[in-house]
């Protein structure tokens, strides 16, 4: 995949997940009242869950690039080799461990955060 | 009153590891360069190994880590340099040492290789003439074309340390820029397509340790930016298809 397209991705997830974010703060401070069910409708209501929907995909994309970037710099034998050269040999296993584990949380998340939404 | 000297030694022939010996050394009664305090040290100990050449800051050959900052030792004085009284002298970081403060700068080359440092043009070669620009096209290169590669920017950099094969580094990246940005180079969109991969010039993360150490006083920071400008397509004009992926 091209850079700049990770770029992208990664900037305009980070403008989706700080959008939600203040809609969310926004939204629960205009409540008249504090109560469960005030904060229950607006949790349901139309708008939050349409927010809500393209908050789950950019919170997966965003961390997804970011934990990528993060395995190939720090997850790599030549970076590993300076805490430890036996670390070092095991570092290609171990940046492929983080990113099985990051891709199958990602999914369980995906997953758990739908079926909470649409199938309770 | 003495200077403590603290020097990292490696002598792959006969250490099995490197490690920092220490020296004291009378203070000169005037302000020298970190070099020339180097050389003091190397009368006593002709071991002491180092590159340098011409000792004015053009050469790019003795850049080393001083006191923790990279910098070129023939135009540091000590007095910016020392710490207290202390002075720490190190290879610069992140490369392989062959010996001393002398590291092996293979991979910085390498990248600077990558980016075909060099005037390409399609154009006819003028007959009697050189290839002309207007004032303003080259006053874009001021500030580009001034670095002397001697890699205290890429070594600076912890984007190069961890991926020094597939980051091309802030030297390299300002050349880069210096040809995208020279009105005669008709190779934009070729030297474009070799940099838009998630590593050349992405990895930078804009932390500007080389705009900080960079002897010269040049801002690789902003060529990088530029050149992600011109890859982002801010401007919709590039049509850039990417060649080198991981």
């Amino acid at each position: 995949m091209s850079g700049s397209i990770l770029w992208y991705l990664q900037r305009a997830s980070a403008v989706i997940n700080l959008i939600f974010i203040l809609y969310l703060f926004i939204g629960l401070m205009s409540l008249q009242e504090f109560n469960f069910d005030d904060v229950h409708s607006f949790l349901l209501a139309k708008p939050t869950i349409s927010l809500l929907i393209f908050y789950i995909f950019s919170v997966v994309i965003h961390s997804f690039i970011g934990l990528w970037t993060v395995s190939t710099d720090y997850l790599i034998p030549r970076t590993l080799g300076f805490l430890n050269y036996r670390l070092a040999l095991l570092a290609n296993a171990l940046k492929l461990s983080f990113n099985i584990v990051f891709l199958i949380l990602g999914l369980i998340y995906l997953l758990v955060t739908f079926f909470i939404l649409f199938l309770r | 009153m003495n200077l403590k000297v603290s020097l990292y030694r490696y002598n792959p022939e006969k250490d099995k590891f490197p490690y920092m010996q220490n020296f004291s050394i009378e203070k000169p009664a005037k302000d020298v360069m970190v070099l020339d305090l180097l050389h003091l040290l190397k009368e006593n100990d002709s071991s002491i190994s180092f590159r340098r050449s011409c000792r004015e800051g053009v050469c790019g050959s003795d850049g080393m880590n001083i006191n923790g900052k990279n910098g070129l030792a023939c135009i540091t004085p000590l007095s910016d340099a020392l710490k207290g009284n202390k002075l720490e002298l190190r290879p610069l970081p992140g490369l392989p040492v062959i010996r001393d403060l002398i590291v092996d700068m293979t991979q910085f080359y390498d990248q600077y290789e990558k980016i075909k440092p060099f005037l390409q043009s399609d154009l006819e070669e003028p007959n009697d003439q050189e290839r002309l620009q207007s004032p303003e096209e080259r006053n874009k290169l001021d500030g580009l074309y001034e670095c002397i590669l001697c890699a205290c920017c890429s070594t600076s950099c912890p984007s190069f340390w961890w991926n020094p094969d597939k980051f091309v580094g802030p030297a390299a990246l300002l050349q880069a820029y210096r040809f995208l940005a020279d009105s005669r180079d008709t190779k934009k969109q070729e030297r474009l397509a070799e940099l838009g991969d998630p590593f050349s010039v992405y990895r930078c993360h804009g932390i500007m340790n080389c705009v900080n150490v960079c002897p010269k006083g040049l801002n690789p920071n902003k060529a990088i930016g530029e050149i992600k400008s011109m890859l982002l397509d801010v401007t919709g004009r590039e049509k850039i298809k990417v060649v080198s992926m991981e």
